[in-house]
């Protein structure tokens, strides 16, 4: 059996973030938003819209921003704890892919005080394994995900990972998926050219890992083709121009969320880690080479990129070139 | 001495604006030097206010002292008051205000607001507060780049130009333009017409006849009337408070704010303990005669008597011939009616009061309500009373009309704001609203002497990709998908929906097989026939209410999934209204009904057997009123299910015209869902491959049905992508069209999507249409490339976007074809007079069609009319 699962509610367009909030008092009569983010989009003052936003409403809110640089269990443990003082009904994580990790975790926490993370993270960090019960969310709050950078699609999976010490922990359940995501690309405009690369080349990876993968899907794929047509076509301008090209910006916001969508469906969750950017295509090439079915997909990819080419061959060639010239492109700042 | 005399009268008028000529030229001055002001940054224009507004408070004693030995009315002391709030509260209240360029800029929403200069302000100003209102109208033009023309009272124009001269003077110091500033020296009728009609705006302050005048001038105006100010003071008041509020309010500059108390009305319980301290706080109370004299000092042929105006209270004693002390505050008269006939009834603007005396509270309210028609229709009204007394509060603001309602204040002090209450803005002219005649309620202030332009930049809608909670694929996927209902969600009673056919066939076996497993109780209801009833969708609930299910599976094809939605809906909501609910939207996100939220009794389980309406992920359900043979379709996002289950096992024997009609069907889906204005790269990607897998897998269902169980399941995913896509991105017109065909000659709908696809394609392609739809994101009419997109990802390339059309349509007529389709409307036995009998009807139907919204061209009338002529003819 396989599945195809997003988040409940998944709003998106630029300017799109004061009508979907709208919901948050019209729809869900919300009272109490704890808003997770990082110290750097905290200070940045991207969170003062939202707060504006929830003041307007009447929905009293406060905010958790105390975020090491990559997230770590500790971080988790304090943002429960906030919750659990504050007791809201709605958690609104804006920021980055730690942002989104911790936020989901955080809202185990205080929904569980006695789960015990990195258990948790022993038994569910594989999504197949449907075995056990990870602990029911959505009982005390909703999940809100905000995204601010166009490439990890965090917000709209059902994984999370923080730091213990030395360890990792990874875990995977659609228990971790948020209920309400706004994806408006006003919210990532001012991104810098490093973190349009990298944002880029996450999205990238996660879009060739679930085309790669044995879960992939007719739907994985449709979201894959869409959202590898994107960063081909408007990459290369967003990277350049930055905040001077807000279409582009909006196409990759797009795409990020629809390699999220990809990534979450195919459980390619643990192979992203290991998949290095800069070697998509020559992988892609070789694989082909070996691997008749493998060449018939990436055929199929490139047919679906326009691709034209006098032989099979040098269509899947082309689809494999343009990856690495924006694996090129990157290189200086990914 | 004649001769000096007559020089002197001379050199007077030299320079001076005293005619038609040297108004003009004014004019022409003022509007030079506003044309230069209009291009100042606001940093000039708040160093020019702050330093007009710090020249003016240093006046404020002499300007005062001038005023009243000019006008012979008022206390000197009070104006300096008045002059010091004119200058140093209104500069405080606007000193940060933004009134030049950009305003306010909203990203997100993409509006900008820029504030403009009205031009010039023709300002008439009353002799009752000349300086201060001369101080006031000059500095918010100052910051708001307007010019002004003063026109001021006969009696008072020499304080009144001595005020704007003052402000002028320091304005140009700082940097305005010469002659920002101009007024009339020699006033006259003759010229504040003509004032009237040259300024761009006209702000007047005055009687009824002045506010007259500006509004018939035929420009813009904000004008103030009279007021009436009625008190009532309520048991529950603080009686020392009260009467010493009035006092203090009705003597201020001898009562010669608009705003001041005209009446008191006091409750009879409390009235002998009110008048007590009035009189003991210096308030003589008129008695029999003395209060007839009064009466007919201060309205003389029902008009107010000049001569009382702004006056002590002894000075309007003796003009009366009643001799009262020296020290008095206020002449009160006890008077019953409050009657126009009675003159105590009217506005006196000076120190005399009109005392009531009433049983109830709605005694008191229905004689301030008359008193307040009586001459002071929207300006102010005032009420004591404890403030914990809220009910009597909201009864009094309700029936007052009065633009403001002051309780426990002091009128004057209260109604021109910021003294008493630090929300009312500070102003000395007071909008009456509609009610006094005015454009205006509120107090005046910079906000009315700009012109607002608002930028609207183009911005698309907030879209949406919304689909079931749980979808769940793969052949022979339903028992584990069903094992959750058990395992993690504890269900304990289901209840099926099914088609009989469905059920005589033992498809609902494996599920029930799969329910007592898990010891879940479950019923099944299998009366649902095709295009489902509201009869056999009621009869579905009541067995539900019944059994009471905390899930609901619906089983079978569009009809099954459709059935179980409604009872669903009626079976949480059974106060729903069908007609409420299938109201006809422009907009799902705006709609005016609410659709109620669902889910709060059951978990709703959708598992299609057919390959094509995709119903298990849409919000969508149509149900037909058989009584009135209308039909309802629903569209929310509430009535989307649950879980989806997909699992090609139920469809392995569908038969060969189902398995056609519904594969078209679902192409269409995608088709018409690609081509939408409401199109998103979503589904985007779903509809192009759910397109691809019916072209590649279609004709093999068809043709070998069980046998290639490889093609049955890509059909089931296909159907599934498309109905996804079609869930979010909503369909076109051949959809519209389809339905009526359904609806008036029975023609199956996958077959009736069939019969038009192609026609509607050819409609939607063209580049050229006499009208594209409306929405936000769709930029021109750009169909043919969506198309040939399409075309493109099934491997079809014409030589340019036409031959890849064509190519693409000769494809699709193919697949028709190829699967049993066929030609023409005729073909399928529709007589050719039925159909034209209907014809029209149905092409207003169509047209009226939910579906039609999103397509990318806006039919006309007789364009579907054409389309549907064609598809019946085959030409």
């Amino acid at each position: 059996m396989l599945w195809f699962r997003v988040p409940e509610k998944l709003y998106f367009k630029k300017g799109s973030m004061p009508v979907a909030f709208g919901e948050l008092k019209t729809v869900y009569n919300k009272k109490k938003a704890l808003i997770i983010t990082s110290a750097s989009v905290y200070k940045s003052g991207r969170t003062a819209y939202a707060e504006k936003l929830l003041d307007e409403m009447k929905i009293q809110h406060t905010v958790f921003f105390d975020l090491d640089k990559s997230a770590t269990l500790a971080n988790v443990k304090d943002g429960a704890r906030a919750a659990q003082l504050f007791e809201p009904d709605v958690i609104i994580a804006i920021g980055c892919k730690k942002v989104m990790y911790a936020a989901k975790l955080i809202r185990v926490l205080y929904e569980h005080p006695d789960a015990d993370i990195k258990e948790l993270s022993q038994r569910f960090n594989d999504i197949r394994s449907r075995q056990e019960l990870f602990p029911e969310t959505d009982l005390k709050a909703m999940l809100v995900t905000i995204p601010t950078a166009s490439g990890t699609g965090e917000e709209v999976t059902p994984y999370a990972s923080v730091c213990d010490g030395d360890n990792r922990l990874n875990l995977a359940d659609y228990e971790l998926m948020p209920e309400f995501v706004v994806v408006d690309s006003d919210n990532m405009i001012t991104q810098t050219r490093e973190q349009i690369a990298s944002a880029a080349m996450m999205a990238l990876v996660h879009l060739i890992s679930s085309y790669d993968s044995e879960y992939a899907t007719e739907y994985t794929d449709g979201f894959v083709f869409k959202a590898l047509e994107n960063i081909i076509d408007y990459l290369p301008s967003f990277y350049e121009n930055g905040a001077a090209d807000p279409i582009g910006c909006e196409k990759l916001a797009e795409a990020s969320a629809m390699a999220g969508i990809a990534y979450a469906n195919t459980c390619s969750f643990n192979s992203c880690w290991k998949k290095a950017y800069t070697t998509i295509a020559h992988d892609m090439l070789s694989k082909a080479e070996k691997d008749e079915k493998a060449f018939e997909r990436y055929l199929s990819c490139a047919n679906a990129m326009g691709i034209c080419g006098s032989t099979d061959k040098e269509k899947v060639e082309t689809l494999a070139a343009k990856l690495q010239e924006l694996t090129e492109l990157c290189k200086a700042d990914g | 001495m004649a001769n000096t005399e007559k020089e002197v009268g001379v050199q007077t008028n030299e320079g001076l604006v005293h005619d038609l000529d040297s108004f003009n030229a004014k004019l022409a001055q003022v509007r030079e030097a506003q044309k230069v002001f209009a291009s100042f940054s606001q940093e000039q224009v708040d160093k020019i206010f702050k330093a007009a507004a710090i020249a003016a408070n240093k006046a404020r004693i002499p300007l005062a002292k001038m005023a009243v030995e000019e006008t012979g009315m008022g206390v000197a002391e009070d104006k300096v008051i008045k002059n010091h709030y004119a200058s140093e509260y209104i500069y405080n209240k606007y000193k940060d205000t933004k009134t030049c360029g950009t305003i306010e800029y909203d990203s997100a929403f993409g509006i900008r607001k820029v504030a403009e200069p009205i031009g010039i302000i023709g300002a008439v100003i009353p002799t009752t507060n000349p300086t201060s209102t001369a101080i006031f109208k000059t500095l918010i033009c100052l910051k708001t780049r307007n010019g002004i023309i003063i026109s001021p009272h006969p009696r008072a124009k020499n304080s009144t130009i001595a005020a704007a001269k003052i402000v002028l003077e320091a304005a140009v110091k700082a940097g305005a333009p010469e002659n920002i500033i101009g007024w009339i020296d020699v006033p006259s009728l003759e010229l504040t017409n003509e004032l009237m009609r040259n300024s761009d705006t006209i702000l007047a302050t005055g009687g009824p006849g002045m506010v007259k005048a500006a509004y018939s001038s035929g420009k813009p105006a904000l004008g103030v009337g009279a007021g009436n100010t009625p008190v009532i003071i309520d048991s529950t008041a603080d009686i020392k408070v009260a009467v010493s509020s009035i006092i203090h309010s009705k003597t201020f500059d001898n009562g010669m704010i608009c705003a001041s108390e005209q009446s008191v009305t006091v409750m009879s319980d409390i009235y002998d303990e009110v008048k007590k301290e009035f009189a003991y706080r210096g308030c003589y109370f008129l008695k029999d005669e003395e209060l007839e004299k009064v009466r007919k000092t201060i309205i003389i042929n029902g008009a107010l008597n000049a001569k009382i105006v702004g006056q002590k209270a002894h000075t309007i004693a003796a003009l009366a011939g009643v001799e009262v002390p020296e020290s008095t505050k206020i002449l009160i008269g006890e008077v019953e009616s409050v009657d126009i006939s009675e003159e105590f009834a009217h506005e006196k603007l000076s120190p005399v009061l009109a005392m009531y005396k009433a049983e109830t509270f709605d005694e008191a309210i229905a004689k301030a309500a008359q008193l307040v028609a009586d001459g002071g229709y929207g300006h102010t009204s005032s009420l004591y009373i404890h403030p914990a007394q809220t009910e009597k509060i909201q009864k009094h603001y309700e029936a007052m009309k009065t633009c403001r309602i002051l309780i426990n204040t002091p009128s004057s002090h209260g109604g021109i704001g910021d003294l008493y209450n630090f929300a009312l803005t500070p102003s000395l002219t007071l909008g009456c609203g509609s009610w006094g005649g005015n454009s205006v309620s509120e107090n005046v202030g910079v906000k009315h002497l700009l012109n607002i332009k608002q930028v609207a930049e183009r911005r698309e809608n907030m879209l949406w990709f919304r689909a079931p909670e749980k979808v769940y694929f793969k052949k022979g996927c339903m028992p584990v998908a069903l094992d959750e209902l058990g395992t993690v969600m504890g269900k304990k009673k289901a209840f099926i929906v099914t088609d009989s056919f469905l059920y005589k066939n033992g498809y609902v076996k494996p599920i029930e097989e799969k329910l007592d497993s898990m010891g879940i109780q479950h019923t099944c209801f299998y009366n649902v026939q095709p295009d489902p009833t509201l009869a056999s969708a009621l009869e579905g609930t009541q067995a539900m209410k019944l059994f009471e299910p905390d899930v609901i599976i619906a089983l079978g094809g569009g009809s099954a999934m459709d059935a179980g939605k409604i009872m669903w809906v009626l079976y949480e909501h059974p106060e729903a209204d069908f007609m409420d609910m299938a109201m006809r939207f422009m907009d799902i996100r705006k709609r005016i009904y609410t659709f109620p939220t669902m889910g709060e009794k059951a978990y709703f389980v959708a598992i299609p057997t057919s390959s094509g309406t995709g119903s298990e992920v849409t919000p969508f359900a149509v149900i037909t009123d058989e009584k009135t043979s209308i039909k309802y379709p629903l569209a929310d996002y509430q009535l989307l299910p649950n879980m989806a289950i997909i699992d090609a096992d139920n469809m392995m024997n569908q038969p060969k015209g189902l398995t056609s009609a519904s594969g078209i069907d679902a192409l269409t889906h995608a088709l018409e869902a690609y081509a939408s204005i409401m199109a998103t790269e979503y589904t985007d990607g779903l509809a192009l491959q759910a397109v691809k897998s019916i072209f590649d897998y279609l004709p093999s269902a068809y043709e070998n049905g069980a046998n290639d169980p490889i093609a049955r399941e890509k059909m089931a995913t296909a159907s599934t992508m498309a109905g996804m896509a079609f869930a979010n991105a909503f369909l076109g017109v051949c959809h519209s069209m389809a339905h009526k065909l359904g609806a008036y000659h029975h023609i199956p709908h996958g077959i009736a999507n069939a019969l038009l696809i192609t026609e509607v394609m050819r409609f939607n392609a063209e580049p050229v249409p006499p009208k594209m739809g409306t929405f936000s994101q769709y930029p021109y009419p750009h169909t043919l490339e969506r198309y040939c997109e399409c075309a493109r990802f099934l491997g079809i390339c014409g030589k340019d976007d036409n031959e890849t059309f064509e190519m693409f349509i000769s494809k699709i007529e193919e697949l028709k074809e190829r699967c049993g389709v066929k030609k023409t409307i005729a073909d399928y036995g529709v007589k050719e007079e039925d159909f034209l009998a209907s014809l029209d009807e149905m092409v207003e139907n169509a047209f009226d069609d939910q579906c039609t919204g999103a397509n990318p061209r806006y039919p006309l009338f007789a364009e579907i009319k054409e389309m549907y002529l064609k598809a019946y003819y085959g030409k």
